[in-house]
């Protein structure tokens, strides 16, 4: 149960051998892995740029793994988000839930995703045809982390 | 106390910190964001419309009407967009704490049942991961 918040790259492989540090008692691990694509609301999109709230940032992912630790069934979990400027194709963004049993994971999984986009301090700049452009919360995004709220 | 700004907040202030004497009759964040709105010029335009400010005091999630005091961090940003990309399918009508008049949490709206392996509604189909 571990958050990073950096610049560099990440090997998704190795993270996954990380978190599980050999224990065999896992049955599944689901990964969501977050890429840069060159399309955005039907515009062209060069490089991303992520600013972020350093502290606040690993401080609200925590918060997010302990309540995902809450509510499913799940043996271990990680996260890991990059920051700074980032090309198409580029991973941004790593979550991983691993659990006895697939359906928990699943769930863990896409509840991570779905948190972290409306509760972590990210904010994008997409340099678009008619400049850098920050982008706008998803009204979706929010539904997705209320549906979460119902229990 | 410590005033940190971030994204096109940062951007329309012209800085990212500064530190800050917390005026008599400034108790809450929506008193401070009034205080700085009255500033003028970038700031004026920083805080032009509520409905897109968010707050945070230490570091937690802020409302309009949570305390500050002298000595805190306090930090205004716009709504956040970690994760992967999308651009709004739709601009969702008052989900925003700051426009709230009945001091909830703001994530009020069309909250749905999520059922596994049943389609989403046709908001979030054919968008983003």
């Amino acid at each position: 149960m571990t958050v990073s918040v950096q610049r560099e790259d990440f090997d998704p492989a190795a993270e996954q051998a990380a978190m599980l540090g050999g224990r065999v008692d896992v049955g599944g691990v689901v990964s969501f892995i977050g890429l840069v694509r060159d399309f955005s609301d039907g515009r062209g999109v060069g490089a991303l740029t992520l600013e972020h709230y350093p502290g606040m940032t690993e401080k609200m992912l925590e918060k997010i793994e302990v309540e995902a630790q809450e509510r499913f069934d799940v043996q271990a979990t990680r996260i890991v988000h990059r920051y700074g400027r980032m090309e198409p194709g580029e991973r941004i963004v790593l979550v991983l839930a691993a659990s006895a049993h697939r359906g928990e994971a699943f769930r863990a999984c896409e509840f991570l995703i779905d948190w972290l986009k409306t509760k972590a301090p990210f904010w994008k700049v997409e340099d678009t045809e008619k400049g850098a452009e920050w982008v706008e919360a998803r009204g979706s995004d929010d539904d997705a982390t209320a549906r979460w709220d119902q229990g | 106390m410590k005033l940190l700004y971030f994204a096109w907040v940062r951007e329309r202030i012209g800085a990212h910190e500064e530190d800050f004497a917390l005026p008599a009759g400034v108790a809450t964040v929506g008193d401070l964001i009034a205080h700085l709105a009255a500033r003028g010029d970038g700031y004026a335009h920083a805080f032009a419309d509520p409905a897109q400010i968010r707050a945070a005091v230490n570091q937690e999630t802020a409302q309009p009407g949570d305390a500050v005091a002298d000595g805190d961090e306090v930090a205004f940003f716009p709504p956040m967009t970690g994760g992967t990309q999308g651009a709004p399918a739709f601009r969702p009508p008052s989900r925003n704490p700051f426009l709230s008049t009945d001091g909830n949490r703001g994530v009020g709206g069309k909250a749905q049942e999520w059922v596994p392996g049943q389609a989403r509604d046709a908001s979030e189909s054919g968008e983003d991961q």
